[in-house]
């Protein structure tokens, strides 16, 4: 017996593969061993075998044989700048010099940019130029080395989720195929009713029919039973209870029937169980994606920090260091660019940065000596040094990632209205069957034969269609919406916002574009045109990192105009404004205090217009020229052009609206004045404007929070339905119930129609699933209940579940 | 019971422990191992137990649907007169598939794996991520394996003429499979390649036999069997 060279595997001689090469004569049991060593020689790699540490011999996949699906990966694939990155679970990873192999065959395909393997996970972190190799040749290295690279979802709940939609999808499949097979036998036994049949036959028959429907009621339908005998354990009567019921009565009594001679129910208790497990797997598709708004908010700190240390020699000396081992104490500097890895506190230097972590506004806010700083947000163009006040679980950041999983875990998971229905119907039908029982006795009927008409009460009671009732209604509501541009992410979510009776919206992003837009250029000295004020400012505000300075420059590069003059000798004064010379005069354009540090006197009239300006809410730079103030440039946050008119439909709805904003009181009172909202929040934080809606909803009223930034999500986690703009960041999509996909604020109003559409399409169809065997219940009672009315009428009120649902379709 | 129904657990049996042991072999022993570490050798049986289940529900399913097939063809052949042809046309099939198995005819193998290749990956899909009692619907599936064992069993079903019998018929074949694929754990390194191949051999025989015995049937000779 050989060794294997490369998989270490035994196997007799007469099988070898040999090959003579550089590194001498090897031998292989196979081809595909073969294979993989000639590739590792050709890569240079052969340091593997030195360092292999493999505790079972053989390959861990057979190499060839598992045809990668490139397919399965698209969705895995996220955009890195102008390259391609996703994670990959690399399958057969023994020890660590597979994971060496793994990056080194990685990292030498062209077009691979960066990899690296997880030792631990067995996830590898690939980034490639998708002009220079593809999906397809990256996963092919990786099964060409003998590995299997799988599909790597981050979220554990999303994994779980799919695995428990596919596991109803492998028992609804199984209960079909059996279920239509089981079907032909019924019609068999119902014609050989009527036209007459031969008892042998009709025995194999009724066998055959009873093996069929075991697997059914016991297989497939095992999620009801682990389902109801936990409910029952609670003393809580639920719908799996009552499919138990209904389905196990069913072929309980078909058994007791084949021995008594009687006619069999087995289709019933088979489609009982088949079509409520098709409403299960409807929904379960449906549910939403997993949260991933946690690892997404923890991914905005960065890794590692820039460490400052005195020397021995008293000169300060950097040490990158990761930001899990700094302390609070440490001094770290922070350069232009850079997110502030922890909170602290300025110690030298000075610059401005964005926020918009905490308040939601992305104007810059000016940082100097003794500011505190938020673990997070960006530095903009200056560097400082700052010490570190806190870390770990006590950051604002890891305050608002606690705010959102509370939120999340403390909402109760909606109960469909048909669970309580169906908690107080069970031990009615049972109370009725036990009457029934008792009537037929007391009329003169055989025990068994009481018995079974009692059961017969308890089989008709059960309303297969309502596993149909919601799911359906669910699935059109939400096609209907997602062809419209709205996301809704579960059935739970429509029936709240048809529920709703307030909603809350956040100012900037939702409410205004979010993007400052130069409104007004006023000019003031006589010798300066409009556009002249305009170009000159630009020139200035070009190199400029300001959402302030983009705006002016972005009004100013409108088509047709001329190209900007030249500017040099750039300054950007944090907090007030920028400087530079301009074809030689000396422009400054900033708000007061820049105006004032250089000297520059503003008249009266035009001090007196700024202010007005700025007390409607927008913002206004003065710009000077060699001394002078010569014109005024306003800025405002644009409200959305729509926004009247959804504001109007939705208080056409009934709906109370309010508006909550981290921004200051002036522009958050104007804008909601502008725009007919009663009440206006000003300056709330995340928490605060979490802690409103849930001071709203504790007084009974049911929100609606809409937003778009990564403060607003714990917000729309604490509201009863949370809505997040298109253009939001990541998170906020991750914490609401519904998007709008198209970034339009007249959907909001169309969701909130569909969905009160919706869930009272929903009660309607749980009433009439129920009604339908309303009217069969006496007639089992009476003992009239023919097998032929069982099927006619479940399969009757099936059909109008569907039939009413397609209502839905209608609201728009 | 009657003798086609002996033979055709006869079959199963003979058949069963050569050609379905190194067919469907690897893979039952691969899926066994597989789940072993995570459960005890219990629940490892019981997925088993469920496997064979599924695989045998599958056949008399199709022996019923092809007996089923086999009596329109049948009254067909009536009315046209063709149904002694019929028998003889199946008979003929069985044949040329059971020298396949015997090892005389290779082409018929090598349809066979091509088209198995697919069903493999199917099977794949439906273990993902399940626990052993996925081992019944994945029964279910494999049933379908295009096999030239099974299929000519099938064959023999729709010869039979009628829903019940086509049912009974490759229900007692698949039953017939059953121990086989029972052991086939420690069968896989417990047999030698020969003794396998002898197996698979006299499989093929007993097929042959049967499509003989359709064959004489349809020819008018009421053989004594």
């Amino acid at each position: 017996m050989l060794r294997c060279d490369h998989c270490l595997l035994e196997f007799p001689e007469r099988e070898a593969v040999r090959d003579a090469g550089p590194g001498g004569e090897k031998v292989f049991c196979c081809a595909g061993c073969r294979g993989i060593y000639r590739l590792i020689v050709e890569e240079g790699l052969q340091r593997f075998y030195s360092g292999r540490d493999w505790k079972e011999p053989g390959l861990p996949v057979a190499p060839g044989s598992a045809r990668v699906d490139a397919a399965s990966f698209q969705g895995a694939v996220r955009d890195a700048d102008r390259l391609r990155e996703l994670d990959v679970y690399v399958d057969g990873i023994r020890c660590a010099s597979c994971v060496w192999l793994n990056e080194r065959l990685l990292a030498r395909t062209p077009g691979v940019t960066f990899a690296r393997v997880n030792y631990a996970t067995h996830r590898a972190r690939v980034r490639f130029d998708p002009e220079r190799t593809s999906l397809e040749t990256v996963l092919g290295r990786i099964a060409a080395a003998g590995y299997a690279p799988k599909p790597y979802s981050e979220a554990e709940g999303y994994a779980a989720r799919r695995a428990e939609a596919r596991d109803l999808l492998v028992r609804f499949g199984t209960a079909a195929f059996l279920s239509s097979q089981l079907m032909i036998y019924s019609v068999a036994l119902y014609a050989g009713t009527f036209q007459g049949i031969d008892p042998s036959t009709r025995r194999l028959m009724e066998w055959v029919a009873l093996s069929l429907a075991l697997p059914v009621f016991f297989y497939s339908g095992a999620p009801f039973l682990t389902g109801a005998a936990r409910g029952l354990r609670r003393l809580r009567f639920d719908m799996d209870a009552l499919i138990v019921l209904g389905s196990g009565a069913a072929l309980g009594y078909s058994a007791w029937a084949m021995a008594a001679g009687r006619e069999v129910y087995f289709d019933t208790a088979a489609m009982i169980v088949t079509l409520v497990l098709l409403g299960r797997y409807v929904e379960a598709r449906a549910k939403g994606r997993a949260s991933e708004a946690v690892s997404r908010l923890a991914a905005l700190v960065p890794r590692v920090a820039r460490l400052v240390v005195r020397g021995a020699d008293g000169r300060d000396e950097r040490r990158t260091v990761p930001v899990a081992e700094a302390r609070p104490g440490d001094r770290l500097e922070v350069v232009p660019g850079e997110r502030v890895p922890l909170d602290g506190a300025v110690e030298s230097g000075a610059s401005e940065v964005d926020e918009s972590l905490v308040t939601g506004e992305s104007r810059p806010v000016a940082k100097g000596p003794g500011a505190a700083v938020v673990g997070g947000s960006v530095n903009l163009h200056g560097s400082f040094v700052l010490r570190v006040t806190r870390v770990g679980k006590e950051t604002v950041l890891a305050g608002i990632i606690r705010a959102v999983e509370e939120a999340q875990a403390a909402k109760p998971r909606i109960q469909a209205l048909a669970d309580r229905v169906v908690g107080v119907f069970v031990p009615a039908v049972l109370l009725l069957a036990a009457a029934t029982v008792a009537f037929h006795l007391a009329r003169g009927a055989t025990g068994p034969g009481a018995l079974m008409i009692g059961v017969s009460v308890v089989v008709i009671a059960c309303p297969c269609s309502l596993g149909l009732a919601t799911p359906i209604a669910v699935l059109l509501a939400t096609g209907m919406a997602s062809a419209r541009g709205i996301l809704v992410k579960g059935g739970d979510v429509l029936e709240e916002a048809g529920r709703a009776t307030d909603v809350v919206l956040d100012k900037t992003g939702t409410l205004t574009c979010g993007r400052p837009v130069l409104r007004e250029v006023v000019a003031l000295d006589p010798a300066l045109s409009r556009d002249g004020a305009l170009a000159l400012a630009a020139a200035v505000e070009r190199r400029s990192e300001h959402a302030f300075g983009k705006a002016v420059v972005e009004a100013a590069r409108s088509p047709g105009a001329a190209p900007l003059p030249e500017a040099e000798g750039f300054r950007a004064v944090p907090g007030r404004g920028v400087l530079a010379t301009v074809a030689g005069a000396r422009v400054a354009a900033g708000n007061r205090a820049l105006l004032a540090g250089l000297g520059v006197p503003v008249p009266g009239e035009a001090g007196a217009r700024a202010r007005r300006y700025e007390e409607a809410g927008d913002t206004v730079a003065r710009l000077a020229m060699d001394g002078r103030a010569v014109a005024l440039l306003v800025v405002s946050d644009v409200v959305r052009d729509e926004a009247p008119e959804a504001l109007r439909a939705l208080r056409d709805l009934g709906l109370g609206l309010a508006v909550a904003s981290g921004d200051n009181r002036a522009t958050t009172e104007s804008v909601a004045a502008r725009l007919g909202i009663p009440r206006a929040l000003s300056e709330a934080a995340p928490a605060r404007k979490r802690e409103i809606v849930a001071e709203m909803q504790a007084s009974g009223r049911r929100v609606v929070a809409v937003g778009d930034g990564v403060n607003d999500a714990p917000l729309l986690a604490e509201a009863s339905v949370g809505v997040a703009m298109g253009r939001g960041t990541d998170v906020t999509l991750e914490s609401a119930g519904a998007v709008l996909v198209r970034d339009d604020l007249r959907l909001l109003p169309d969701l909130l129609r569909l969905a009160r559409r919706t869930r009272s399409v929903i009660r309607q169809n749980v009433f009439w699933a129920f009604f339908y065997n309303a009217v069969a219940i006496p007639l089992a009672m009476a003992g009239l209940l023919h097998p032929i009315v069982a099927a006619a009428a479940m399969a009757a009120s099936s059909l109008f579940v569907v039939g009413n649902s397609l209502r839905i379709r209608r609201v728009w | 019971m009657r003798p086609d129904y002996l033979l055709a657990l006869g079959t199963g049996l003979l058949g069963g422990f050569g050609h379905c042991v190194g067919m469907c072999g690897p893979l039952v022993g691969s899926l066994s191992l597989a789940a072993a570490p995570a459960l005890g050798p219990r629940r490892v049986a019981a997925g088993q137990v469920l496997y064979n289940l599924g695989r045998v529900t599958t056949y008399a399913l199709i022996g019923a649907v092809m007996g089923l097939t086999g009596s329109f063809v049948n009254v067909a052949g009536r009315l046209a007169g063709f149904q002694q042809t019929v028998a003889v046309v199946a008979g003929l099939l069985m044949i040329a598939m059971g020298l396949g198995a015997a090892g005389v005819a290779g082409w018929a193998r090598r349809l066979e794996s091509r088209a198995a290749e697919r069903v493999f990956a199917a099977a794949r899909g439906v273990l993902a991520g399940g626990g052993p009692s996925r081992f019944y619907p994945l029964g279910l599936l494999l049933g379908f394996l295009p096999c030239g064992l099974s299929w000519s069993a099938f064959v023999g079903a729709a010869a039979t003429g009628g829903l019940a019998p086509g049912l009974l018929f490759s229900l007692c074949f698949g039953l017939g499979t059953v121990p086989a694929l029972l052991l086939v754990g420690w069968a896989t390194a417990a047999l030698g390649h020969r003794l396998r191949g002898a197996l698979v051999r006299a499989g093929g025989v007993l097929v042959v036999l049967l499509g003989a015995l359709f064959v004489a049937r349809g020819l008018g000779f009421h053989a004594p069997l």
